[in-house]
């Protein structure tokens, strides 16, 4: 809407101009036009430039429910709540990107991280009852949303290597993701029931981190940053 | 010396016919104005990004609202010029009096309003049709059902009766006496101006809601009819002691 009222200045100020030249302009007789060719052609071929681009339109425009919109709040408080208390069993099997399990050789379990204050990762480290040395580290998938629109493949190019007794996190950079949001004005959606003139026309945006979940026997020593990860109770 | 009685209506009705034939600059302006509106709505309503170290993120929005308020503009400014001299001067080309000229003149802007709301509902499909060709992934915000195509056009025309109303209101205060249009409109703004500063902007965004907050068609139509048949109320007596032509 305050993109339609910041026309109103212009109109005001260009009517009353347009007033004043036409009211100095009467004294001249007036030429009645009453065909002008040019105008008319002109006419039907913006008519069926507009038709052409409706019946396109209708068969390639994207529906509202092309794309889901989510609930990250939902998302947020299972997965993180859940992971963040050790409940790994309630969490759905289509957020894991991928697992890994590997027999530590010697005592110490390392992580290793890129050295980075932005590490758009978090990390869980649960310490379990175990006398082997096996190391069971699961991945699960972040979520970005975009005005509630899930950004697809959102940093699933997390790569985790195993070395020796070292677990390696490296996150390549992701290419970036452009998107675009086409949205009708009020004037159109008024009575459809999911109008508001006061809908926010900013950007909202929120993000899950993808977790990396590890167990790690208590036999084994951690050898990690500890303000990189997050310790689960 | 002809007999016939001639009906209002009749009168009318040749009025408007006269109008549409002779006034092809304004159709002409309509698709100039509605090519540019579209031209500007692919720059896009406003963009955000986020970049970061490992993602990093641009988006890009578009609306309907510049092609709409092009073509809010082009209906404003042409139903001040209806109001003007020179095409009153027009109307005396027909046996006329000052009701018949507002009836047609009414008839002329509805008609615009119609064709202005109609031309801008289909611009915006061409709009569609560029950006998805433009842009791997275009989101729709909102979307429109069929039922939704057909009342967003009666609420558009609706609201574009009353812009021509109101700026055939104000073309006619200004025909009537330029001294009277100017108080009027210092005093609007000087009216303006100490409402916000004592009431706030809510108060002028009431007046705003009363319209666009309204989620029923009927009662739309309704405050669209009430408020228009008062500002042409307006604008007749305004006309209504001015000179007649010789």
């Amino acid at each position: 809407m305050s993109l339609i009222l910041a026309f109103v200045p212009l109109i005001i100020v260009f009517g009353i101009f347009m007033i004043f030249i036409s009211n100095k302009k009467s004294t001249i007789p007036k030429k009645t036009r009453l065909t002008s060719k040019f105008t008319t052609r002109l006419v039907v071929v913006y008519a069926f430039f507009l038709l052409a681009s409706s019946i396109t339109a209708a068969f390639i425009s994207p529906s509202e429910n092309t794309n889901e919109k989510v609930d990250i709040t939902h998302l947020n408080d299972d997965l993180y709540s859940n992971l963040s208390n050790g409940i790994e069993e309630e969490i759905p099997a289509n957020l894991i990107l991928n697992e890994w399990t590997n027999e530590i050789e010697g005592d110490i379990f390392t992580l290793e991280t890129q050295d980075a204050y932005d590490l758009p990762i978090v990390i869980m480290i649960e310490q379990v009852e175990s006398t082997d040395k096996i190391v069971e580290a699961t991945l699960y998938k972040g979520i970005y949303l975009v005005n509630e629109i899930e950004i697809p493949k959102y940093l699933e190019n997390i790569e985790v290597d195993w070395q020796g007794d070292q677990l390696i996190v490296n996150i390549p950079t992701q290419d970036s993701v452009s998107m675009s949001f086409f949205r009708y004005d009020f004037t159109f959606t008024q009575f459809s029931g999911n109008a508001s003139v006061d809908d926010s026309r900013g950007m909202s945006s929120s993000a899950q981190y993808p977790i990396l979940y590890i167990k790690v026997p208590k036999s084994l020593t951690l050898n990690v940053d500890e303000e990189r990860v997050e310790m689960v109770n | 010396m002809s007999l016939t009685e001639v009906s209002l209506f009749n009168n009318v009705i040749k009025q408007i016919r006269y109008k549409i034939k002779s006034y092809t600059g304004i159709f002409h302006a309509l698709v100039v104005l509605q090519i540019l509106g579209l031209f500007l709505s692919t720059i896009g309503e406003g963009s955000m990004s986020e970049p970061g170290t490992f993602f990093s993120i641009s988006v890009q929005y578009f609306t309907s609202g510049v092609v709409v308020g092009m073509t809010t503009f082009w209906l404003f400014i042409n139903t001040l010029l209806i109001t003007t001299k020179a095409y009153r001067e027009d109307d005396f080309t027909f046996v006329t009096s000052r009701l018949s000229r507002l009836w047609a003149n009414i008839g002329f802007v509805f008609l615009l309003s119609v064709i202005g709301a109609v031309s801008a509902h289909l611009a915006i499909n061409a709009l569609k049709v560029y950006l998805i060709i433009q842009n791997d992934e275009l989101i729709m915000s909102n979307s429109l059902s069929s039922v939704s195509v057909i009342t967003g056009l009666l609420g558009l025309i609706g609201y574009f009766i009353l812009v021509s109303a109101i700026a055939y209101t104000i073309g006619s205060i200004f025909q009537r006496s330029k001294v009277i249009a100017i108080l009027v409109s210092i005093s609007f703004i000087i009216l303006g101006n100490i409402i916000i500063r004592f009431q706030g902007e809510e108060l002028i965004f009431q007046g705003l809601y009363f319209f666009t907050k309204e989620p029923n068609l009927a009662l739309f139509w309704l405050k669209i009819i009430f408020t228009s048949s008062l500002l042409f109320l307006i604008s007749w007596m305004m006309s209504k002691n001015q000179e007649v032509q010789a």
